[in-house]
């Protein structure tokens, strides 16, 4: 395999990583409190919300990526997806020319699948607050939604966190599953493209996901809102951990693919 | 109450190491030796004891109050050490591969394969202590034991993946990884049950009364259970044609079940003997206003 | 036509799968109060309230359920590679399998936790762990059978390339999540604290001091999830069928348009349509219930 090809494909595994990182800052987390009606949020922990969206978001990478390929039904529309592959050549810098179209597609699919799980996580438990608890769904942590300018601390229950999931978090919600999907189908696609089988690919993708939320969810220490909460402002700390991490990890999945995968 | 002496973590890190890598290479050995099979439960031995190593480091980091929970610490071992463990069996295969240091041991067994595992350990702990000098100096977790305990799940679960791959296939060549655990799927409960054992029994235990022999005792009792599971597994890699060897699944079910049995009336006579209350039925215990 | 109709056909088929699986978690976890709700059960005998609820505590819902459907998949794998048997007694064998080791689990987990409190002098009751373990075992076998089905489904018949093992822990991850974050919130919020007002949230001063008088003698776990079925288990399953059948019907049906777009595009239009729904419900929230206080 030519170097080149390898260093594109370190540079974008390290990439897929980072966006895993930075996407979990924004996904609305309540934990434990959340189920109990005493946060905002989703009631389950960072790390797996994080990820239960972005394994979706890699299901749909999947199949898109195998219709892509030669044989599928859309390799009539992307005919140098295929041999590209195959040929190892795929993130060469003429394969990455050559295939925008495809690239866009899965990527784009891993995206919309993670961001159609996080937003049913996020919807559904609203139903269950607005109907069977009976609480409005507001956060305690801003006067008023950014999003929607509704007031929020009149509809606070005392002595909480806040309760629900509001058009804010919602949206961050969405921002979220957007950037783990594509981390995610990023990571795999590179690691298709380095040789790797598809099992393999689909497990390293998996392996070097859970890497990165647990990381990032060790930033947050528990429980963030969205991008509207101040723990948010912790970012940065993230991205260097993580991108650090996947570097590693990267490395040993370059020299696997170089000793001929 | 008498205060228990802890086993210390770096007896237990070396009888992880290399009571784990000798039994793996105990099971390839013997394996060779007698053309058969029917040594693949041995590997077992050695993952028990890697997951034995990773329970207690588990213990270490989790009892400073890590805040997200402690499976994430299971995911985030079996995570990272994944690429390291493919990586050490890919540069055997591929000394192999080169003519390199395929001198044999024994029929069989090349020295290049044996080296395998120890690179992967080696890799495992260098990723382990990457990560636990992020989460300690850049994420600012001020946990005191994290920097070694990284550097000690990450090795404990190189060991405990190459373990539960020669249990299931017989062998930790990496093509046969390749295709028969990654290709059929089956590294998902290696991950999955297999991290289980080593993240299980302080959650489990979690409280003030913790105790590590109690914990540890959990530790053997879960890793037996996926024994079992992976028994059942490795039918599908030898009872099919051409091999159709039902007994070597059938010896590391039965030998597992029974170990398991043993192990859980263990951890029943700790729990009886810890001092709690236990209670055939009834009502809530009066307690003092 | 008749690929596309056998195709949606198995989508449908897929949802109703996912649906009862993901029902089955929500009351598995009740019964065992499984994570979130886990934290006030495992608060309380600390603040004094001793109880006779399952305190099992595995690991969170996500990766409890991400091993006992992968498990149960791969020992219906192996059972029909190495002999051959039909699909549907292999997932049924897997998913036995799995559901007992998980038993297993639960018990060591509920025995630990109390042993490791054992200061705070909450006793073992054997008669809740006899009584109350079977019924975890039965419907994480529903759920792994359901999942590791429906993975197969997707492995077979959609011509998924992930092997379904793999497949079965993904969405078994998944259905962890939605349970964790929909149908714990009826078990924690409500059921848990069914003492305490209707209509608002769980202040912190309230933290621990769960139920422990149930309608008649002591709350235990069975009775939770008696209650929970009517609600949080059925909404949770139907947040898992929507998510399952949505995500396969855009693909079936539109991937032939715009090269592949026309799947994106559906599956954003679907996204924007939820956030529109839960715009309403939060104005019609707030409309009927009205703010706690008004402006000083």
């Amino acid at each position: 395999m030519e170097p080149i090809t390898l260093i594109i494909i370190l540079i974008g595994i390290t990439l897929a990583g980072t966006l895993v990182g930075l996407g979990v800052h924004f996904v609305p987390v309540g934990g434990a409190p959340a189920a109990m009606a005493q946060a905002t949020g989703i009631g389950t922990g960072t790390t797996m919300l994080a990820a239960a969206s972005g394994f979706i978001g890699l299901i749909s990478a999947g199949i898109t990526a195998n219709d892509m390929n030669t044989g599928g039904q859309l390799a009539q529309y992307y005919p140098k997806f295929g041999p590209a592959l195959t040929g190892g050549t795929l993130f060469s810098v003429s394969g990455i020319t050559d295939n925008l179209g495809a690239f866009a597609l899965v990527l784009v699919a891993g995206m919309v699948g993670a961001m159609l799980a996080m937003v049913l996580l996020a919807v559904v438990a609203n139903v269950l607050y607005a109907f069977a608890i009976g609480v409005p769904l507001v956060s305690a942590k801003v006067k008023k939604d950014p999003i929607t300018g509704d007031r929020q601390d009149l509809y606070v229950t005392k002595g909480t966190e806040g309760h629900g999931t509001p058009t804010v978090a919602v949206v961050s919600s969405l921002i979220g599953g957007a950037l783990g999907g594509l981390g995610g189908s990023l990571i795999y696609v590179a690691l298709l493209a380095g040789g790797f089988t598809i099992a393999a690919a689909a497990f390293g993708a998996i392996g070097v996901f859970f890497l990165n939320s647990v990381l990032a969810s060790y930033n947050i220490t528990g429980t963030i809102e969205g991008f509207h909460d101040p723990k948010f402002k912790r970012w940065p700390r993230a991205v260097i951990a993580c991108s650090i991490a996947t570097f590693v990890v990267a490395i040993w999945a370059v020299a696997i693919m170089y000793m001929g995968a | 109450m008498s205060e228990v002496k802890d086993i210390d973590w770096f007896t237990l890190a070396a009888v992880g190491i290399v009571g784990g890598l000798i039994c793996i290479y105990a099971a390839v050995v013997l394996n060779a030796v007698f053309k058969v099979n029917y040594f693949a439960f041995v590997a077992a031995a050695g993952a028990i004891l890697a997951t034995v190593w990773g329970a207690d480091a588990v213990r270490r980091i989790c009892k400073y109050g890590i805040g997200t929970g402690v499976p994430s610490i299971g995911m985030l071992a079996f995570g990272m050490g994944l690429l390291s463990t493919l990586l050490g069996l890919k540069v055997a295969d591929y000394l192999i591969g080169q003519g390199t240091l395929t001198t044999t041991l024994v029929t069989g067994v090349p020295i290049a394969l044996v080296l395998g595992p120890i690179i992967a350990l080696i890799l495992s702990l260098v990723q382990g202590a990457v990560v636990g000098y992020l989460a300690q100096n850049i994420l600012k977790m001020k946990i005191p034991t994290m920097q070694m305990g990284m550097i000690f799940i990450a090795g404990a679960a190189s060991i405990i993946y190459i373990g539960y791959f020669t249990l299931i296939t017989g062998t930790f060549a990496y093509p046969t990884v390749i295709s028969s655990i990654l290709g059929t799927g089956f590294i998902a409960p290696v991950f999955m049950i297999g991290a289980l054992p080593m993240l299980h029994p302080y959650n489990a235990c979690l409280g003030p009364d913790e105790e590590q022999k109690r914990t540890l005792t959990l530790a053997v009792e879960s890793s037996l259970m996926t024994t079992v599971i992976f028994g059942i597994l490795s039918l599908a890699i030898f009872a099919v044609a051409p091999k159709s060897d039902i007994i070597t699944p059938a010896i590391t079910v039965v030998l597992g079940l029974i170990a398991w049995v043993i192990a859980y009336l263990a951890y029943w006579a700790r729990v009886k003997e810890s001092g709690t209350i236990i209670l055939e039925t009834g009502v809530l215990p009066k307690k003092e206003a | 036509m008749e690929e596309l109709v056998v195709a949606l056909g198995t989508a449908a088929l897929m949802g109703a799968c996912a649906t009862i699986a993901g029902a089955a978690e929500d009351l598995e976890s009740d019964f065992g109060s499984q994570s979130n709700a886990n934290s006030q059960v495992q608060l309380a005998p600390q603040v004094g309230y001793v109880h006779r609820i399952y305190n099992k505590a595995i690991c969170g819902e996500p990766v409890a359920y991400g091993f006992l459907c992968c498990s149960a998949a791969a020992v219906a794998f192996a059972l029909m590679a190495a002999f051959s048997i039909n699909q549907v007694l292999a997932l049924a064998l897997g998913a036995l399998c799995a559901s007992l080791m998980y038993g297993v689990y639960a018990t060591t987990a509920y025995m630990g936790r109390l042993t490791g409190q054992k200061r705070f002098g909450q006793p073992i009751y054997l008669d809740i762990l006899t009584t109350t373990t079977p019924s975890i075992i039965a419907h994480a076998f529903i759920a792994s059978m359901a999942i590791a089905a429906f993975s197969y489904l997707l492995m077979t018949v959609l011509h998924h390339p992930f092997p379904f093992p793999i497949l079965a822990m993904l969405w078994g991850i998944l259905v962890g999540g939605m349970g964790s974050a929909i149908g714990d919130v009826h078990y924690g919020a409500e059921r848990e604290y069914q003492n305490k007002p209707f209509g608002m949230g769980l202040p912190a001063a309230q933290s621990g001091k769960i139920i422990q008088k149930g309608e008649a003698g002591l709350r235990n776990s069975i009775d939770i999830a008696g209650y929970c079925v009517k609600h949080g288990g059925p909404l949770t399953g139907l947040g898992l069928g929507i998510t399952v059948f949505f995500d396969n019907w855009r693909e079936i049906l539109f991937t032939q348009y715009f090269n592949g777009w026309g799947a994106m595009i559906a599956g954003l239009i679907i996204i924007a349509l939820i956030v529109i729904f839960s715009r309403i419900i939060e104005v019609w929230a707030r409309k009927t219930y009205g703010p706690y206080k008004t402006e000083a």
